[in-house]
């Protein structure tokens, strides 16, 4: 089959780099999350913005609790190493 | 012999892509020490590291999966480099690709892997990367980053290595890992990049954008003379001038020594052939594969 890989190709790379510049834009300033303190306090929960969430799984510094919610591992200053 | 235009620049960069691989190793390793672990980077390179310049895309989406949350960074930050580039990220950009061609380079009989074993890379990303952190959470021992290679030998090892010198309590790491981390490195010595071939899942990602990416392989099939100095250059054994843009591609562009296969893209490719031109094809087209 003949194809004008030009044509055939634009469309799709540059729908994927725009899809991905959307996501990258409602990631960076929109997204955000609600994470608990570390369970001695509980109810200190604040409100985590989506870049600063990838910096604290790089630690391990959140976890998933039973009830689904986003917790915090760590009082104080967070761990230096990833738990893995 | 021609090129293709102003794209074919790209394709001269070859003789200098270990250096390009070491410059951006460099990069990687952070040595302005901005630890930007709120940016997710392009590469495969563990987080761990004690010199990790960013975030690692996979690692951060096995996080985010073990935590039930859509990583729109990571995701987002695939789709624009896969987007772009697809595998070239592999051949240039990576430091456990260039870590594998290095190791490669010792002069020890090296094995062809099945084609199939290109499958595994599919099969980790769904299953250690999305599906076990999000059914069984981080703990699990299958969880993507507690089997790394990568995370082995550029967080674990590091570290180790630095609480030794700090005269601190060592943090070892599992069994497994030291495991899989002699097993790849083993493999490295008798196949071409292993790692990035069977089972990186970065990789995987990549090499489905190989087919739509902005920058592709163009074989000139009619000036094409069925010399297979492509097939040769090829050290996964791939046959660009019959599918140029093959998902275990890693585009270190060795088969553009024939100038008959160039790296072009859709944006400024500077000749670009009308639909109607029978002489121009992009030779991943099944029935090309086929005939």
């Amino acid at each position: 089959m003949k194809v004008d890989v030009n044509t055939r190709t634009k469309t799709v790379p540059t729908l994927l780099i725009l899809a991905g510049l959307i996501l990258l834009g409602y990631g960076l300033l929109l997204r955000s999350h609600p994470v608990d303190g570390p369970a001695s306090e509980a109810k200190k929960t604040t409100v985590v913005r989506e870049y600063q969430l990838v910096r604290e799984v790089t630690v391990g510094g959140v976890e998933r609790t039973e009830l689904g919610h986003l917790r915090r591992t760590y009082s104080g200053s967070g761990p230096a190493l990833c738990p893995t | 012999m021609t090129r293709n235009g102003g794209s074919s620049a790209l394709s001269r960069w070859v003789q200098w892509r270990v250096w390009v691989q070491a410059s951006f190793l460099l990069l990687w390793l952070d040595p302005l020490a901005l630890r930007l672990h709120t940016v997710c980077g392009p590469v495969f390179h563990c987080y761990s590291c004690p010199l990790a310049a960013v975030a690692c895309p996979i690692g951060v989406l096995a996080n985010f999966s073990a935590l039930h949350v859509v990583p729109f960074l990571a995701i987002g930050t695939l789709l624009v480099i896969g987007g772009l580039l697809g595998s070239l990220i592999c051949g240039w950009v990576c430091p456990f690709g260039f870590l594998q061609d290095m190791v490669g380079r010792i002069p020890v009989r090296k094995f062809e892997l099945p084609a199939w074993t290109a499958y595994g890379r599919y099969a980790v990303l769904a299953g250690l990367v999305v599906l076990v952190p999000f059914l069984w959470g981080e703990s699990h021992a299958l969880f993507f980053c507690r089997v790394c290679p990568a995370g082995a030998l550029e967080g674990a090892v590091p570290n180790v290595i630095r609480q030794a010198v700090a005269h601190q309590p060592i943090t070892w790491p599992s069994t497994t890992k030291w495991i899989i981390l002699g097993a790849f490195l083993t493999a490295m010595l008798f196949f071409w990049r292993p790692w990035c071939t069977m089972l990186c899942p970065l990789g995987a990602v990549y090499s489905l954008c190989n087919h739509v990416s902005a920058f592709y392989l163009k074989v000139h099939t009619d000036r094409c003379t069925g010399c297979k100095l492509c097939h040769s250059a090829c050290n996964h054994g791939l046959r660009p001038n019959e599918r140029a843009n093959d998902p275990r591609c890693i585009r270190c562009l060795e088969c553009t020594q024939c100038d008959h296969i160039t790296l072009a893209n859709v944006f400024w490719d500077t000749k670009a052939v009308p639909a109607e031109e029978p002489t121009m094809i992009e030779s991943n087209t099944p029935d090309r594969i086929r005939s």
